[in-house]
């Protein structure tokens, strides 16, 4: 958390400048490179640029994103909005929590692509299994943090709500849920980046579709501009939805700025 | 629970608080059973206020989380009025810490104590106006707790804990965080309030000026059992400055000093059970 930190006096501003000053460092490394490695193999900034751009307009990006995007944020907001209600359950009722835990700790830790044979037989290679090898990887940190952010409601606060007279579904709704959003919005962010791995991965190894499909191509044909291209894309798109979900946590936690 | 909640006379009083023959006993690990209240019996009339010292852990917070129906007693019996005890907004309670609900704007950490209660909108909304104006902090409802010094988060507790007009205020060392300026003006604005509507509060302090200061009757607790209990014959309104010329009030300090000095020296367990041991289990048994 950068605020705990006493970053706060940093200026967005400021920030925005030495990302975008790292970024320009990062370009010129990745043209000196280019030069000095073998051409075949890294592609300068400008070959990159005129095959996105050469993708873009063949239409195969444009169709490509948008084929990976419906796997991939289909399959988080099934993840979603199966993950955040079993979580809360879970946190919720005592004994059902400690029951089903063992069996998502073991989940999420089994590595999930060694579900995807079984998926290819069970859902076929087209939308259906690539949305649940989106859906598995996203919604096991969604689930644990959910449930953690329940089980970890301040006692001292549950106490407070007893003594005005609060009763368990009050102090559940004006305690315990508040008190979990921050978990539960660090299982999104979790689950995002992991959803985002796992649309990958689900397009190289059902039906080769979308930008996984392109990797695949690109990369097997040793085409490494357009293949650098979709690499790019696919960086982008973890940005766009991670920094997304950051800005929800930061509206939906504004009080803990100790400013207006 | 409050049963004169109206707009009523400022002087609607207190209900008296009786303890009989109460035990309470914790296990704090495994081997370990503590003793937090022993045998305890207690009567406070209806409007008095009582300051309740004693070294740590010497079971004060328990008795007031008893009062409050928090816990229940392992044996005895404790009467509030005419009724068991039960936690709402009819008895008011200012823990060690301010627990203030981070999420919420100083007015929704008034209006919880309301939430779920007889009154409607318009009728809540105004009573929690009226006291934020009390406590001082009319210019500071939109703000959330982290933006407000100690002392004003103190406030708002004691705010959310008068807002229900509580014929009981049970207030647990509310004041030992703060610094000596801010005790001193709390404290004075604890006793204008407390002469408005005259609950009977039961208030847990290590300080034995502040015991002084604001009390009718000091109990001194040791080992979870009452071991003196005096009246505080002080002219009122006390202010800080002259209660303390008075002669009367040296010779109680020093009375109930050396007594409580004596009870630390005497046990010198009672250091152990510190604050967030024994004192204040999570989950008594």
């Amino acid at each position: 958390m950068d605020r705990a930190y006493g970053n706060r006096r940093t200026s967005p501003l400021t920030v925005a400048m030495a990302r975008l000053g790292l970024l320009v460092l990062l370009l010129a490394l990745w043209w000196l490179a280019s030069e000095h490695v073998s051409r075949n193999l890294i592609p300068s900034p400008p070959e990159t640029a005129n095959a996105a751009l050469r993708l873009w307009l063949e239409g195969k990006l444009p169709g490509a994103i948008g084929t990976s995007l419906i796997t991939y944020l289909g399959g988080f907001a099934l993840a979603t909005v199966a993950a955040v209600p079993l979580g809360i359950v879970m946190g919720a009722f005592g004994l059902l929590g400690r029951t089903l835990e063992v069996y998502v700790y073991a989940l999420a830790a089994t590595p999930r692509v060694a579900f995807i044979p079984l998926i290819i037989v069970v859902l076929g290679l087209g939308i259906e299994a690539k949305l649940f090898v989106v859906f598995l990887g996203a919604v096991m940190p969604i689930v644990i943090n959910t449930y953690a952010g329940v089980r970890q409601a301040d006692a001292d606060l549950v106490e407070m709500a007893r003594s005005v007279g609060a009763r368990r579904a009050r102090i559940f709704r004006a305690i315990v849920l508040p008190g979990a959003v921050p978990y539960i919005l660090t299982g999104l962010r979790i689950g995002a980046t992991i959803g985002l791995i796992n649309t990958v991965v689900a397009e190289l190894y059902t039906a080769v579709t979308g930008l996984g499909g392109l990797l695949a191509l690109y990369g097997n044909t040793f085409r490494m501009a357009e293949y650098f291209v979709i690499v790019l894309t696919l960086a982008a798109i973890g940005v766009v939805v991670t920094e997304a979900l950051r800005l929800l946590e930061r509206r939906l936690t504004h009080w803990t700025k100790p400013t207006h | 629970m409050g049963d004169t909640n109206g707009d009523g006379p400022a002087h609607n009083g207190g209900r008296s608080i009786s303890l009989r023959r109460v035990s309470k006993v914790f296990l704090p690990a495994a081997n370990a059973r503590v003793k937090a209240i022993d045998d305890v019996s207690l009567l406070v009339p209806a409007c008095q206020f009582v300051a309740i010292v004693g070294p740590s852990g010497c079971g004060k917070s328990t008795l007031l989380r008893l009062v409050d129906g928090l816990i229940m007693p392992d044996s005895g019996a404790v009467t509030i009025g005419n009724s068991g005890p039960a936690p709402g907004p009819g008895i008011g309670m200012m823990f060690q810490t301010v627990r203030l609900i981070p999420w919420r704007t100083v007015r929704d950490n008034v209006g919880f104590a309301l939430e779920g209660g007889p009154l409607d909108r318009a009728e809540r909304k105004a009573r929690i106006e009226t006291q934020l104006l009390q406590v001082g902090l009319g210019r500071w409802a939109d703000h959330y707790p982290a933006q407000l010094s100690g002392g004003m988060q103190q406030r708002v507790a004691l705010a959310r804990a008068l807002v229900g007009r509580p014929d009981v205020l049970l207030m647990d060392e509310p004041f030992a965080s703060l610094d000596a300026q801010t005790r001193e003006l709390m404290q004075e604005d604890l006793l204008a309030l407390w002469s408005n509507h005259r609950p009977t509060v039961l208030f847990v302090t290590h300080s034995v000026d502040e015991a002084l200061l604001l009390a009718d009757r000091v109990i001194v607790m040791g080992r979870g059992k009452v071991l003196e209990d005096f009246l505080v014959h002080l002219p009122r309104p006390r202010t800080t400055a002259d209660a303390r010329q008075a002669r009367t009030y040296g010779q109680l300090r020093d009375r109930l000093w050396s007594r409580i000095r004596a009870l630390v020296l005497a046990d010198p367990e009672s250091a152990f059970f510190g604050r967030g041991g024994a004192q204040e289990p999570k989950r008594p048994q």
